[in-house]
């Protein structure tokens, strides 16, 4: 029996952000804060390309309320910053759809939030996927 | 909201020009009024200060001065020029009258209050609740906020942005310009972007929420 290959993020791929409610602004678009990068040396994102159109719902379903975002794989590497995948056992069936952001655990919160804003640049470039509904 | 009233000397002479200074909260405010009741007897005053726009009208033998509009508040006196010759008191007494807040005003305060009832988790990313110290300095970073839409004219509003470390964000742009005020405890983390555009920003200074005005007039200026 052969190991699964790693799946491989290239640079065009698309990551998906959770949307928290107060992630987006009263006039749609999304905040900084959908992208801080303060608390967690690792920000949890989805690989788009292994998430099916027709599963979509299910996969909102794992955040319920929540919106999404997303960005292209090279405006994260462009700041510094790598994406990877990260298999998230509790994402169930969608497990291997999980990735992380990763690169920033030893900056400065300057250097932090202007890769977040800029992260929401790149977001509110492409427009939010998908709303909160609460 | 009424203010206690403030009892301030003046350097009267029959004909002259006296000065007070605004009893206002610090900033500029914009329709906040200062009541200025000058004890005196028939006195007329033709009337001006140096910012804002003064009305008058005599009652039961005293003076009282309403001025309104642009009134900066603690920074430079008020100047009032009178002419009577029946000047008899030695004092005037100032208190003054903020407009009522604004409709965003009122739904930030209202976001604030929202972020106090937070608990940890609060976004299912394991974020933590909001420190009391942090909230308060959110409250007064507010108020400025809130002074500076009343004056300045800027038509932008923040948005007011709660983060996973028990951080409170104003994120504000305005034309070309972007700022962020990351409140937390009692420190405010300020960082300004020009062009809006730019990844690099272009001053972060960690300051007291009361010294946020010097930021803000950047952003509106």
């Amino acid at each position: 029996v052969q190991a699964p290959i790693p799946c491989q993020l290239d640079a065009e791929d698309f990551i998906l952000r959770f949307l928290h409610s107060s992630r987006v602004n009263p006039d749609g678009s999304v905040n900084s804060g959908a992208f801080s990068l303060r608390a967690d040396p690792e920000l949890s994102v989805a690989i788009e390309k292994l998430i099916p159109a027709e599963s979509m719902e299910r996969f909102c379903a794992l955040k319920i309320g929540q919106g999404l975002a997303k960005v292209r794989v090279d405006e994260i590497r462009a700041l510094g910053l790598d994406a990877r995948p990260d298999k998230e056992p509790e994402w169930g069936d969608f497990a291997d759809a999980h990735a992380v952001i990763t690169g920033h655990a030893q900056w400065s919160n300057n250097r932090k939030d202007e890769a977040a804003r800029a992260l929401r640049n790149a977001a509110n470039a492409w427009g939010v996927v998908r709303p909160p509904t609460k | 909201m009424p203010h206690d009233p403030e009892s301030q000397p003046t350097g009267f002479s029959p004909l002259g020009i006296g000065r007070f200074l605004s009893v206002s909260s610090p900033g500029v405010l914009l329709d906040a009024q200062d009541k200025l009741l000058l004890h005196t007897k028939q006195a007329l005053v033709s009337g001006s200060v140096l910012v804002g726009v003064a009305r008058h009208e005599a009652l039961h033998g005293f003076f009282h001065g309403f001025f309104t509009a642009n009134v900066r508040a603690s920074s430079e006196p008020m100047q009032l020029i009178w002419e009577t010759n029946f000047v008899q008191a030695a004092k005037v007494y100032v208190s003054y009258t903020l407009p009522a807040n604004d409709p965003w005003s009122q739904s930030a305060t209202d976001e604030l209050n929202r972020f106090k009832g937070l608990r940890g988790n609060w976004d299912a990313e394991g974020a933590s609740p909001f420190a009391r110290t942090t909230l308060d300095s959110a409250r007064a970073v507010l108020q400025k906020v809130t002074d500076l839409c009343r004056n300045s004219g800027i038509q932008t509003r923040p948005a007011i942005v709660p983060l996973p470390d028990g951080s409170i964000r104003f994120e504000w742009a305005n034309g070309d310009k972007e700022l962020f005020l990351t409140v937390r405890k009692k420190e405010v983390e300020a960082q300004r972007w020009q062009p809006f555009n730019s990844v690099r920003s272009v001053g972060y200074k960690s300051i007291r929420p009361n010294q946020v005005d010097s930021e803000l007039s950047w952003l509106a200026g």
